[in-house]
């Protein structure tokens, strides 16, 4: 798994129970997930992103859970976004899947999917909310 | 195979609806999670059960003027609203004395006894 | 030649655009189908999404970890127990509890029980739709035994709180299992009975086979989920590969069908409730002796900083939560992922090409945890009329487009 990925990694995790983390950079995402697809098709799927709003450090941090069925472990990639500029690449082409994931980051936290052509705002949050231009999971937006 | 002969031995025997409330009544377990209430003999008034309820359903309340309560040094005792309470039973096993009776009693709809402070008054023997 | 006015204008509509709408008071998602349709085929077809699941992620971050594992068995009310389940084994894992062993046979007992009504229920609803209401009537009569051994269990019938950091809430005694073991052999017949009615009867051999194929390989990409990739032969269970809680002590085995339409979906799921009771039989059997309940006032009111990850295998696929915490008594983000958001909104692809009759039959096979969406808008535009139509006559072809 490390030789795969290795001219990507900047950094090496764990996170509990025992599952492996690598940090890479946002500008590799999609070479990453290429890279991780032709190795192994046929056994591989997207579990879920997961999108946390770091106020401190203001970066918005993604996390790309993906499940590999042959060696029966989940890994996570894990790329940060400036907080005034959230805008990455979509993977929505090599796993369509990523198709609700990313609707969800884009409704919540209003992270830009670059070629992604299917976003679009009242998705999940309701109408009088969407014209207020609030994104209801960042931590500055009142409740 | 059909379904057709489990459909003619069904159609000789009795039917299995319950008829509640008039005709049957409905076995319950005996630690099944219904009504409970606080005892103000065991009470201390440290007010744990009305922070850690989820669904905010517990009120301190002050004892009435001419009651003074050794082990009750603030006062306080707690009035459970039935109709917010969802039943969880955190209360019943946060508390360190263990001040709560339960009973598996689940006819709860009326519009009279929404709150537990006439039983919890009683338990001092009055009310 | 004198011009003649035109007198009439006939319009001819090129396709009828049908929304399957919601409206349902169960606490998932609302999901709205808009449908397309040429005739009586499929050729487009759209997920509309709603509503307040989400305030459940933000109202989590402003209560404690243990008001918050409360509301996390109240997301979704058929499949409370593994929400439950999945939340309290990520906070153990960020602060190091571990459960005893007698409180891990008796998790996997209370999870079990659960697996087995909510495949009957599914199953039900799969035979109202199509028309066969008796068979719906016998499978609700006997899943009323399942209802009473959840409520000798844990106390009540649908809303389990049996979980807390550490172990269990509650004990199980002698008497308590041999009154579950009499309720397990009573059961036992009428699954398997059920089983052989749904591999042979011919009505729901000619509603089902062949209808909604789906290949491995489109599955493995749009990341679908539970009974539906174990029915297009692909071996991957949570269950046996984290083995959490007592999974791996207790011999059992993963169930998979090849051929991949929506009967071969309905049959993994009666034979996995059948493999859960002979696993609930083996539990109580073999229970081992020791400590289970938790005293609830000696457990820590800090948690230590750190990132967890915790899956679990519900009914309708895997479950995800995710809990990211700075210290403190309040978690900083959790998020969840269902399994039912997932197989509604990615599929959206599989209904073209199908006529509209079968649009209810693969939508109730992919399971969605939704309390029956009921009612679809047929826009007649020839006649500019809306008729209101509940499901099940379109599924029964009673409504003439």
């Amino acid at each position: 798994m490390d030789d795969i990925l290795k001219q990507y990694i900047v950094r090496k995790e764990f996170m509990k129970p025992n599952r492996d983390v690598y940090v890479v950079n946002a500008k590799n995402i999609r070479d990453v997930m290429k890279a991780l697809k032709e190795s192994y098709s046929g056994g591989i799927y997207l579990a879920t992103i997961a999108a946390v709003d770091k106020v401190k450090e203001n970066v918005f941090e993604l996390n790309y859970f993906i499940h590999i069925v042959y060696l029966s472990k989940t890994i996570v990639i894990k790329t940060t976004v400036p907080r005034d500029n959230p805008r990455i690449d979509t993977v929505i082409d090599i796993f369509p899947g990523a198709y609700e994931a990313e609707a969800e980051a884009y409704d919540l936290m209003g992270i830009e999917f670059v070629g992604n052509k299917y976003l679009k705002r009242p998705f999940f949050a309701p109408v009088d909310v969407v014209a207020q231009n609030i994104y209801p999971l960042r931590k500055d937006a009142p409740v | 195979m059909s379904i057709i002969k489990e459909v003619i031995k069904n159609f000789f025997s009795k039917p299995s609806t319950i008829e509640y409330p008039r005709k049957a009544e409905i076995p319950v377990e005996k630690d099944f999670r219904g009504e409970f209430y606080a005892d103000l003999k065991k009470c201390t008034g440290c007010t744990l059960c009305a922070l850690e309820c989820p669904a905010k359903a517990i009120e301190m309340k002050k004892l009435p003027e001419n009651i003074k309560l050794k082990h009750n040094p603030r006062g306080l005792y707690p009035v459970v609203n039935y109709m917010t309470c969802v039943y969880c039973y955190r209360c019943v096993r946060v508390c360190p004395v263990d001040a709560f009776i339960t009973t598996p009693n689940y006819k709860l709809s009326s519009v009279k006894e929404v709150y537990s402070e006439e039983k919890t008054l009683k338990t001092l023997g009055m009310g | 030649m004198a011009e003649r006015e035109a007198t009439t204008v006939i319009k001819i509509p090129i396709t009828l655009d049908i929304p399957i709408g919601p409206q349902h008071p169960a606490i998932h998602e609302p999901v709205m189908l808009k449908i397309y349709a040429d005739g009586e085929e499929v050729v487009h077809a759209e997920v509309n999404t709603g509503y307040n699941h989400r305030g459940v992620e933000k109202l989590m971050e402003k209560n404690s970890f243990y008001k918050d594992k409360f509301l996390s068995s109240r997301v979704c009310g058929i499949c409370n127990t593994v929400h439950e389940n999945c939340y309290t084994r990520a906070v153990e894992y960020l602060a190091g509890l571990e459960p005893s062993p007698r409180a891990k046979y008796i998790r996997v007992l209370a999870m079990e029980l659960e697996r087995i009504h909510s495949h009957m229920i599914i199953n039900a609803i799969m035979a109202e739709v199509i028309g066969f209401d008796t068979l719906f009537m016998y499978i609700m009569r006997d899943r009323e035994l399942v209802m009473k051994a959840k409520e000798i269990l844990t106390g009540n019938r649908v809303e389990a709180e049996i979980h807390m950091f550490g172990g269990v809430r509650r004990d199980i005694d002698d008497v308590k299992k041999d009154k579950i073991m009499d309720i397990l052999k009573k059961l036992e017949p009428r699954l398997k009975y059920y089983r052989k009615l749904f591999e042979e009867d011919p009505t729901i051999n000619s509603r089902l086979a062949e209808i909604g194929i789906l290949k491995p390989e489109t599955v493995l990409g749009y990341s679908l989920l539970g009974p539906i990739l174990r029915g297009s032969g692909i071996k991957s269970d949570v269950r046996a590969e984290d083995k959490y809680d007592a999974y791996g002590e207790i011999p059992w085995t993963v169930i998979t069908r090849p051929e991949g339409d929506s009967l071969a979906r309905m049959l993994v799921r009666w034979d996995e409730a059948l493999e859960s009771l002979e696993i609930c039989k083996y539990i109580l059997e073999h229970l081992p002796q020791g400590p289970a309940v938790v005293d609830e006032r000696k457990l820590p009111r800090v948690f230590p900083p750190g990132e967890s990850y915790a899956r679990v295998e519900a009914p309708r696929g895997e479950l995800v939560y995710y809990i990211n915490s700075v210290g403190g008594a309040n978690p900083y983000r959790v998020k969840i992922r269902t399994p039912s958001a997932v197989n509604i909104i990615n599929s959206a692809f599989s209904y073209v090409g199908h006529s509209i009759a079968d649009v209810p039959v693969i939508l109730v096979s992919y399971d969605p945890c939704i309390s029956c969406m009921e009612r679809a808008i047929v826009l007649d535009l020839k006649n500019n009329v809306e008729k209101r139509v509940p499901l099940k006559y379109i599924a029964q072809k009673k409504v003439r487009l």
